[in-house]
Formats: C-alpha cells, structure tokens, sequence
C-alpha cells in the first residue's frame, strides 16, 4: 500500500515516527530497522551534557505512566557524533528534539544540527526552567513565536514546534508558532501528574511531578490535535497513547498528518512498527482519512 | 549490517508456585532466553492488563539451556507481582530478555568467591554460582541473610563449597554461628583470603557490604535496582551516579550498564 506522505517538504515513506525521548538505536538492541519508519525522532539534546533529575525518575499510573527524566542528555555533540550518524548511515530519516533551558541553549544546538545531515528539526517548548518571565517557553505564546522567528532564521531545516498541553488555550500557542515560521507542529507533549507513595505519603518521583503519557492522555491528545488541526495551516504530528494502529488510525481521522509512537514502545520495543503494519490493516478497512 | 533481536517473545509458564510466604518461583518454557542469558541479568515480564503497562523487571534465578526453562523468583509487593502471583500453569506472558549486564564470572576464576544476598536477592546469586561452580580453582561460599523463613538455601549446595544463612528473626534457619543477625555478621566469620563479593539484596544492605568489603580491600560487584521505564535502555529513567576512571562522574543506566556494577565505580550518597 502506498504510505508515503510529505511533511514540510520532506517525503516519509510512512506517517509513523518515534516519539522523543522513546527512541535511541545506539543505546538499545537492535529490535527494528529504523528506515522501516517514516522518521525516527531522537531525545531531547541539549548543548552540554545534562544530568537531569535524581531517580525515581519513572512512576506508574493506570493506563499510563510518569516520567521526570530531566533531559538526561549526552549533549548536542555527542549526539551529533554518534545517535545521529549512526541512524543515518542505517538510512533512517532522522528528527532531533531540541531541549533549552534558554533562548541561547536553543540557538547553539540548532546552529550546530543545522551544519549536519538531521532532516528535521523538532522544538522541545516545555522545558519549565527558563529565564524568561520564569515560564515555560510552550505557555507563553510570545516567546514561541519569537523563538520560533529567531531559529527560523538560523536554519534552513523543516521546524517543528512541539507543543506542551498544560496551557488554557492551545490555538493560541499553535498560532503564535505558526506566525513564527514553524514548518509543522507536534502535540502532545506530556501533561503535568503526581503520584503519591503511601507508605511514605511522599511523591514517588524525586522531582515531584512527572509528564503524564500513555494511553490514558489519548482522548485530549485527539482533542487537542481536532482543535489545533482546523485552526492552523501547518501540518501535525500528532502522539499521546498510542498504541494500535486504530489509535494511529484516529489521529489522523483527528486531522494529523502523521503520528509518533511514544510510551508504547517503551513496553514493547517493536511498537511503531507493529503500529505501521496495523493502521495499514485500518486503511484497507476504513479507507484513507480525507484531509 | 545491525543484528536483530526479537523484541517479541511469548512465552509460556510451566509452573508457578509458593515457595515462602508470598514469594514464588516461576518458571518459564523460554529456549531462546535460557540459551541466551548469564548471571546477573533479568527479564521483563508484562501484564498485558491495559492498567499496569510498565515491565516488571525480574532477575533470572536460573536458566537451563539444555531444557529451554527460565526460573524467575519474585515476591508479592504491589499490584503488578499480585496478579503475576495468580498466573498459572500454561498461560502465555510476554517477556522480554535477557536484560542487562550481569556478574564479570571471568574476572571471578580463581578466586574465593562470596556471594553475598539478602531476601530476593538470593536466587539470582544461585544462577551466579552455578557458572562460578564450573571454572577451575574457583571457592565458592554462599552468605544467605533473611528476615524470616528461608527459601531457596537447597539450589545453592551443589554448587558451592559451603552454604551459611542468617535471619534476623529467631530460630528461622539453620544459623551456623548461633545467633540471629544479619550478612555482615557472618562475613565477619568468613575466610578473607583472595575474596571476592558478588551481591544482591536491598539498598541498604548492599551499601553495608560494600562499605565492609571496601574496608578490607575486597572487590564488589554488586546488584541495584532502579525503577524502570523500559528495561532496555531508551528512555533513560534508572541511572545511577558512577565514578569513571578519569574521576568524572557520569550517569550510566541500570537495565543496560547493569544491573551488576563494581562497588568501588558507584558514586554513594
Ligand atoms: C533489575 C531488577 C531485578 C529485579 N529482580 C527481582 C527479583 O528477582 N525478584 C523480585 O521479587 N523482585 C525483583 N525486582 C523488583 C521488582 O521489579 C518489583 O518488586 C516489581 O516490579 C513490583 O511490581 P508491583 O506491580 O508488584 O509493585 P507496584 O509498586 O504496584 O509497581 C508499580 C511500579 O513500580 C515498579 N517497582 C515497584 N517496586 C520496584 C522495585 N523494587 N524495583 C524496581 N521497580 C519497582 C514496578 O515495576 C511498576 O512499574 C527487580 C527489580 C529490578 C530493577
Ligand atoms: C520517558 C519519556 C521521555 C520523554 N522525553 C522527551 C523529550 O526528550 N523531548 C520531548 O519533546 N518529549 C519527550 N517525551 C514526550 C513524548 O515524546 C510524547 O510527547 C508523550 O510521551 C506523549 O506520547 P505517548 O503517550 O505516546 O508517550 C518523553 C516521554 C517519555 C515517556
Ligand atoms: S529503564 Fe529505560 S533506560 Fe533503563
């Protein structure tokens, strides 16, 4: 069946993608070829070496789970030397996620991933320790766009914007990235969550809250990308829970371009794959979600 | 050309059984993950509920490659591992394994090995000696601590040269130097010359063997858990602290730098 679809210009053999920070092929065993996919989209980089946060880092909850890695990264160098060269000499289309504490941390990695072979360049604008106003970049519609401006001017890469779902409105936040310059979007990013220990009756996580994923964030994840999908030009990436190929089936029905698989890979390894075969079975059954 | 390794295994249960008050055995019809494994490595084991979605990491206890059977020993602690409890005999789980890095068996041969564990750390340190049991000139000494009753004490006597264990409850063992306590008590005991430890049991017990150990020069390699996402090492959420050679300290993960480590590369608190 044909699969192939272009996204900013830049032709994926497929609609299926890795969800950041789910995906690595030089840390892992080798459970899939990544050129099977439509792109591949690596953990967050930074441009030094991040420590993230003190473990526990991972907490489970009903049909989902917690995560406060903190951007645990090698750096953006690291990156480019090993992760991103070995993934293309595998053949894969390769998209990095850029994480920041500020503006300036931005503009270094996408300077620095913009003289390399990446495709794609995705925007990680949830990071909650920036200068600026003390907010997150992704809450703040002024800031995306102007981040968004400054490293299209930078680059000559396709940009994605991800966008961060704990804000009141998230038109607004897809406006101002698309005025911006954003070459597409991708939603959702995980939504803030606790879980308390009972025994202790302290958080499990070390830092408190974690990113809510998993199947349980689906329905807004569907919601969200439905609102932002007919408020907006730019095509969308769109994740949250899913699992099946009936889940990816319903993104795109929601007005996705293309979808990631995140969370479900972390519990079984070939997940995007199995994701593709499926939404090609979807396809046969329900036919072509019309754009 | 990358090697491709099957992510997808199911496999079935050929016996699930109490073995201790909430502690079970389970073992597994799993050729490929029996030939494949070493001491020290664990597997996941999945609930495919659509509630519990994260692996349950679980050492393997013991491995048969001649019968393709996997043993896993687990005890009863939260939601997941109840309802592992209620599994029975024929029913088909999703695994993934062998995980991780185990015990440096090489780096063992010759030496007077300690294995030193505590509660559910004991049964994987069994699958360790059965590998040292088979290397020349290799003494193997089994330093078993529990809280109450033991459990699984027989599978180490064919293969070591003496088996010790303590509880620190009254009169639940065999306890050899008459009084109740815990691994360190009887590694005070125990005969130091050209040891080694290989060690598995919780925290803190583990960082009360290594600060034992290192007092006397003695080499750890030691067993940690850390709460895992994935167990395979994508989603960077187990790492610990480790002290390179260089004296940097760098974050290294637990399902796929360890679980085993040397004592004297982790960074304690
Ligand atoms: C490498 C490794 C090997 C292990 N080997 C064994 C073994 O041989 N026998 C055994 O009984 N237990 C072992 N454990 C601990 C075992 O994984 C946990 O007891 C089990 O996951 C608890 O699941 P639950 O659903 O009952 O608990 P819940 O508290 O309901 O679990 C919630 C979540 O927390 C995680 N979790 C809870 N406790 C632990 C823990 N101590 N370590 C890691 N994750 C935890 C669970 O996996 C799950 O994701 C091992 C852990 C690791 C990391
Ligand atoms: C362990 C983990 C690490 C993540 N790391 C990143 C990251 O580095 N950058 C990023 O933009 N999103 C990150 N995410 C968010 C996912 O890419 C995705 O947006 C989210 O998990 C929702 O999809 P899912 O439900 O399929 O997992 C991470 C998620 C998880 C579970
Ligand atoms: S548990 Fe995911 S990297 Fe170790």
């Amino acid at each position: 069946m044909e699969m192939s679809i272009e996204i900013a210009g830049i032709r994926w053999k497929n609609s299926i993608t890795t969800a950041a920070g789910t995906f690595s092929y030089k840390d892992s065993p080798k459970y899939y070829d990544p050129a099977l996919l439509g792109a591949v989209t690596t953990k967050g980089v930074s441009p030094e070496r991040w420590a993230g946060n003190e473990i526990p880092r991972i907490a489970e909850v009903t049909s989902g789970m917690l995560n406060a890695v903190g951007l645990e990264n090698p750096g953006v160098d690291v990156y480019i030397e090993n992760e991103l060269q070995i993934l293309k000499a595998a053949g894969a289309t390769v998209i990095a996620n850029v994480a920041g504490h500020c503006k300036e941390d931005y503009l270094t990695v996408v300077r620095k991933l913009d003289i390399t072979n990446v495709d794609m360049l995705e925007l990680n604008v949830s990071c909650p320790n920036v200068r600026e106003g003390g907010m997150a970049f992704g809450v703040d519609p002024d800031a995306v766009y102007g981040l968004t401006q400054e490293i299209k001017a930078i680059t000559a890469k396709p940009v994605i914007v991800k966008l961060s779902p704990n804000v009141t409105d998230i038109c607004k936040i897809a406006a101002a990235a698309e005025r911006g310059g954003a070459d597409a979007l991708s939603l959702i990013n995980t939504l803030v969550g606790m879980r308390i220990d009972l025994k202790t009756g302290r958080p499990i996580l070390a830092n408190g809250t974690g990113g809510l994923s998993g199947p349980a964030i689906k329905p807004i994840a569907i919601s969200m990308v439905y609102r932002v999908s007919r408020s907006v030009g730019i095509p969308i990436i769109g994740m949250g829970g899913i699992m099946t190929g009936e889940d990816a089936y319903e993104f795109l029905l929601a007005g996705a371009t293309a979808v990631a698989v995140g969370t479900a890979a972390l519990i079984d390894p070939q997940a995007p794959v199995r994701v593709l075969h499926e939404l090609e079975a979807c396809i046969e059954k329900y036919g072509k979600p019309v754009e | 050309m990358a090697e491709w390794v099957s992510g997808n295994q199911s496999v079935r249960i050929i016996e699930n059984k109490e073995i201790a008050s909430g502690i079970y055995s389970l073992k597994l019809n799993a050729p490929e993950i029996a030939a494949a494994s070493s001491s020290g490595q664990f597997i996941n084991l999945y609930l495919e509920n659509g509630l519990n979605l994260l692996p349950r990491p679980i050492s393997i206890a013991d491995a048969d490659a001649g019968k393709g059977i996997v043993t896993l020993v687990f005890a009863v602690v939260g939601s997941g591992t109840e309802i592992i409890a209620g599994f029975k005999e024929g029913k088909i789980v999703r695994v993934l394994g062998p995980l991780g890095k185990g015990y440096d068996l090489e780096f063992a041969a010759g030496r007077s090995v300690l294995l030193v564990g505590g509660g559910l750390g004991i049964p994987p340190l069994a699958y360790a000696a059965r590998g040292l049991n088979a290397l020349p000139d290799t003494k193997v000494t089994a330093i078993l601590g529990y809280r109450d009753d033991a459990f699984y004490s027989n599978e180490f006597k064919d293969f070591t040269d003496a088996v010790y264990a303590i509880s620190e409850t009254d009169g639940a063992v065999d306890i050899k130097f008459g009084q109740t306590g815990n691994v360190i008590d009887l590694l005070d005991h125990i005969d130091k010359n050209n040891a080694m430890i290989f060690s598995c049991g919780p925290a803190p017990m583990l960082k009360a063997v290594y600060d034992w150990a290192d007092a006397r020069g003695i080499p750890t390699q030691l067993s940690l858990e850390a709460r895992m996402g994935c167990g395979y090492g994508v989603c960077v959420g187990c790492t610990v602290r480790i002290r390179e050679k260089s004296g940097a300290i760098i974050r290294r993960k637990v399902c796929a730098a360890g679980p085993v480590f040397k004592g004297d590369e982790l960074v304690w608190k």
